[in-house]
């Protein structure tokens, strides 16, 4: 192949300057004050679990302004094992469930009618505690239910709590621990937080003559939503269009729709528009949150460092819905993608609480599960007087190799990644200018993230008339550059300027089916099916060439528009000119019919199936699609007055395959970063019985720039190990982004104050608590540097 | 879209938020408020008495904050004011420290000390125990210890309900850090250890 002139190029997003600018359109922007616009708000339940006695809506329908008011009995009581019941039916499952909805032609006048709806409840026993909950003898159920929904696994009757359990069985542990030198056990945790993406849930439900409707949507997936509210609404797939404007960011939290079908049912009740715009507390206790998980782990080393075996228990904090990570096995995958472990004995289960749901959250459970290998692996390190480097260079898994789920590893550059951070946090910073009380330490680890099986992705190249080329896919743009990605991809094909094609992106009446953008997915899948189909355009124009050219179309190849015999680019035709002459009939003086018609290309790729695993044993050739890697070194600085930690330097070393944008794998590194070191320092759901008390960036706190280490000391580095069957070797980065980061923070803390902490967040407070408690013992100075 | 690059002192405190940065410092100088009504009349009062719980202060709804009164500080006088959040950037100070000093120049005798904690409370305040430690000395690091005790000590009396143990040694944490600076700028602790 000659050398690539737009893929493995830093080439500028095709929306940053829309979006630098202001004017693209996010769902938020749209239809402002447009009129007969119905505003939807959402009483919702105090209490963790309660009986609903009494709801009386009986004084808001006079209140002025007010249009609809629905409660769980007056909507459809279909629901999904993604899409809880859209209003509370007689119980609440958790502080923040719907108990009623108000739509009203003012938000002002909707907010003010919701305090007029009298609600009775009886609060009932709530199971907050996953591991509580889990147990066979908890009295407390959540929903049991829920198990109902198509494509839901029901609960058993043994242990009511849980959702889905996987087993993975290797070896024989047993022999693997008596093999072992060192034997290290830890009980590791992580709590529930947010994924606070910039835009908060937006949808508007128009309806449409005939009985269907269009819905601009923050969702994940046009397609995906509109299969979700067909189901619920009982619609035709022909009856609802699914729009995606922009999207202000999701990171998992808009792959679950709670809120759209809803909006889609009042629109079609009333005959009118209808929108809702969550509010930030709204999104904390009423959209998917991140899974609390807690790992008890248990691994052998022999005193070369080489693992004999680990044992396992994942348990997922599902909250009170009923959710696709049921089983825990895509959390379970961390501890599986990275090492070689001969004798493997891991059970993860999937739990429900009468807490707010849980769900899909960059990672997909992986970083909650690497929090406890990649601490491990540490404390492992200590144990042998091993660096921790050289523990985990010794145990990685090399390409060709199986994994313990049983897949033979096609791209694996963890080892690089390793490397090259090693390497790069050798060097050391000047020491801090203000003053002595920081105290520094460096860590490191390493991780991998599964791709998801997400079935199919299609794709659309149109040429037109004059040449130019339109990209139609149905990828979402959560910021992540999907529509740079298929520019580029297209115009690497057509070997054109990216600014010669146009997107068309998310329109169920318009665009190829795509399920959503999930799992690191759309560069693999949807960027291989644009390539489909831009080589299947090319094809058509190929041989309506070859005619003209009375030549083979092998023979011909195109470049920047036109089509020429290979090698001889000076006798070349324009595309435009390949398009039929004006019809006789047509008015030729005007020439305003030049051309006409234009050439489609299709694409289709689905990666190979999964393969069905073992029940008792969980064996697989193939679990997942493939595993992106990456590896994390931090510099930190604590103060051990105060417990404040601040990460002073950063590298991030990833494979993501080939990088088809070196520049937004790298922009991808650094937003990972900033959202680990929230996820790792500061964010925690307070919760008072079971309700969130701080819900508000007031009080539950992100990072800022000021939390991020300062430009000049972070690095970012490409490790790619190409895959097989990516586009041109790419796999994906977005969710590995932040997986590693967490256990790489410990285990710096730990360098520097001599203190291991195994519960995030790694607060101030905890910090300092563990730092009195280690000097009520006496023990400083021993372990302290 | 709201695009600010200017602010007022007034105007911050205004916002009877009585941790906000400039409450304790403005305190520590004994710096007192010219109110005046739609009627013509003027009062004046000290800012600590300016504040009445959280979001509330003594401003009347048909009175303006017309400016500060800051009484002039004596030779021999060194001021600072430090802040603490958990989030280290754009933050509210979970605890704020203000602490100005006034030494004889020749004895180094402490002669004026004025401690000053905005906290998560209902108004700044001074520890007033903790300032009578330290008048009639010449500071050294071990009263400078005792009276960051006695701040955070002051603090648990004068805020009542509160008994988090995290804010209780914040406060004494950077009670000590603020005299310390201060000591410092006033050349207190040279040679002595």
């Amino acid at each position: 192949m000659s050398e690539s002139l737009y893929v493995g190029k830093s080439l500028l997003r095709v929306d940053a300057l829309a979006k630098a600018l202001g004017t693209a359109q996010f769902t938020a922007d749209l239809f402002p004050g447009k009129k007969g616009m119905l505003y939807v708000k959402v009483l919702r339940s105090p209490y963790a679990h309660a009986r609903i006695v009494r709801c009386d809506t009986s004084k808001v329908e006079k209140y002025p302004g007010v249009k609809l008011v629905l409660t769980g009995e007056g909507v459809p009581e279909k629901f999904t094992w993604r899409v809880p019941p859209l209003l509370a039916h007689h119980e609440s499952r958790w502080a923040g469930e719907g108990i009623a909805a108000i739509a009203a032609d003012s938000p002002q006048q909707a907010e003010e009618a919701l305090e007029l709806i009298e609600v009775e409840y009886e609060e009932l026993p709530a199971v907050l505690d996953a591991e509580e909950a889990m147990e066979p003898e908890c009295r407390i159920t959540v929903d049991p239910d829920w198990g109902k929904a198509p494509g839901g696994k029901p609960k058993t009757p043994e242990r009511p709590n849980v959702t889905g359990h996987y087993k993975l069985r290797k070896g024989n542990v047993k022999e693997g621990f008596a093999r072992a030198d060192v034997i290290v056990e830890n009980r590791f945790s992580t709590c529930r937080i947010h994924h606070c993406q910039l835009e908060p849930i937006a949808c508007v439900a128009q309806p449409e003559e005939g009985g269907g409707l269009t819905l601009w949507t923050n969702g994940q997936g046009v397609y995906s939503v509109r299969e979700e509210i067909g189901y619920i609404l009982s619609l035709s797939p022909a009856q609802v269009r699914v729009i995606s404007p922009y999207q202000g960011g999701s990171f998992g939290n808009r792959n679950r729709i709670f809120i759209e079908p809803l909006i889609a049912f009042i629109a079609l009740k009333t005959g009118r528009p209808a929108r809702i715009n969550f509010t930030r507390e709204e999104m904390y206790i009423a959209s998917v949150s991140r899974l609390p998980i807690v790992s008890y782990i248990k691994t052998g080393v022999q005193k070369d460092g080489i693992i004999t075996a680990q044992e396992m228990r994942i348990i997922l904090d599902n909250g009170a819905t009923y959710d696709a990570i049921q089983d825990g096995r895509a959390a379970a995958s961390a501890a599986v993608c990275v090492y070689r472990i001969p004798n493997y004995y891991l059970d993860s289960y999937g739990v429900n609480t009468h807490t707010p749901p849980s769900g899909p959250y960059r990672g997909l459970g992986s970083t909650q599960v690497a929090w406890a290998v990649e601490s491990q692996m540490n404390l492992l390190a200590e144990k042998l007087g091993m660096s921790p480097v050289e523990i985990r260079r010794k145990n990685i898994l090399k390409r060709g190799e199986k994994n313990a789920f049983g897949e033979t590893i096609e791209s694996i550059g963890v080892g690089e990644c390793l490397e090259a951070v090693a390497l790069a946090m050798g060097k050391d910073l000047p020491p801090p200018s203000d003053g002595e009380r920081w105290r520094r330490g460096k860590g490191l680890a390493i991780a991998g993230k599964q791709n998801q099986y997400l079935g199919r992705g299609e794709a659309e190249v149109l040429v037109y008339e004059d040449g130019n080329l339109e990209a139609r896919f149905s990828s979402d743009e959560h910021g992540m550059g999907a529509e740079t990605v298929m520019a580029q991809i297209v115009a690497e094909e057509f070997r054109t300027s990216p600014e010669r094609i146009r997107i068309v992106r998310g329109d169920t009446a318009l665009t190829p089916f795509n399920v959503k953008s999930a799992s690191s997915y759309t560069t693999y899948c949807t960027g291989n099916a644009m390539r489909r189909a831009s080589r299947d355009a090319i094809r058509q124009i190929l041989e309506a060439a070859a005619r003209r050219f009375e030549t083979n179309p092998g023979d011909l190849e195109v470049a920047n528009g036109k089509v020429f015999v290979k090698g001889s680019p000076q006798a070349a035709m324009r595309i435009s000119d390949l398009f039929p002459n004006p019809s006789p009939n047509a008015s030729q003086d005007h020439g305003i019919f030049k051309g006409g018609g234009k050439i489609v290309g299709r694409g289709i790729f689905s990666p190979r199936p999964n393969v069905p695993w073992d029940p008792e044993t969980g064996q697989t050739e193939k679990m997942f699609n493939w595993y992106q890697y990456n590896a994390f070194g931090v510099e930190v600085e604590v103060d051990a007055e105060t417990g404040q930690v601040r990460i002073v330097k950063a590298v991030g070393a990833f494979d993501m395959g080939f990088p088809i944008n070196p520049k937004m794998c790298e922009a991808q590194i650094e937003g990972g970063l900033g959202m680990a070191i929230g996820a790792t320092l500061l964010e925690e759901y307070v919760y008072e019985r079971g309700r969130m008390i701080n819900g508000s960036f007031g009080d539950y706190r992100v990072p800022t720039f000021g939390e991020v280490p300062l430009r000049r000391n972070v690095e970012c580095l490409l490790a790619p190990d190409p895959l097989p069957d990516g586009p041109w070797g790419a796999k994906g980065i977005g969710e590995g982004a932040m997986v590693s980061i967490g256990p790489a923070i410990a285990n710096a803390i730990q360098d520097a104050i001599g203190i291991r902490f195994k519960d995030m967040p790694l607060s101030p407070v905890r910090i300092l608590q563990a730092i009195k408690a280690r000097s009520n013992r006496g023990e400083e100075g021993a372990a302290g540097k | 879209m709201q695009v600010r690059n200017m602010a007022t002192l007034g105007g911050g405190l205004c916002l009877g938020i009585p941790w906000i940065d400039t409450a304790p410092a403005l305190v520590a100088l004994e710096a007192s408020v010219l109110l005046q009504s739609a009627q013509g009349y003027q009062r004046r009062m000290e800012v600590k008495d300016f504040f009445r719980g959280r979001g509330k202060t003594a401003l009347k709804t048909d009175e303006l904050l017309l400016g500060f009164k800051i009484p002039p500080l004596p030779l021999g006088t060194e001021s600072v004011y430090l802040k603490y959040s958990p989030r280290g950037t754009f933050e509210w100070p979970m605890v704020g420290v203000a602490v100005l000093l006034t030494c004889d120049p020749r004895t180094l005798i402490c002669e004026t000390a004025r401690i000053v904690i905005g906290a998560w409370g209902p108004r700044p305040f001074r520890a007033r125990k903790a300032e009578a430690l330290l008048v009639g000395s010449r500071i050294h690091q071990g009263m400078i210890s005792e009276a960051a005790e006695r701040t955070s000590a002051d603090f648990v009396r004068t805020a009542g309900t509160r008994s988090d143990w995290y804010l209780q040694e914040m406060i004494r944490v950077w009670g000590k850090r603020a005299i310390t600076e201060v000591c410092a700028r006033l050349s207190l602790l040279e040679g002595a250890s």
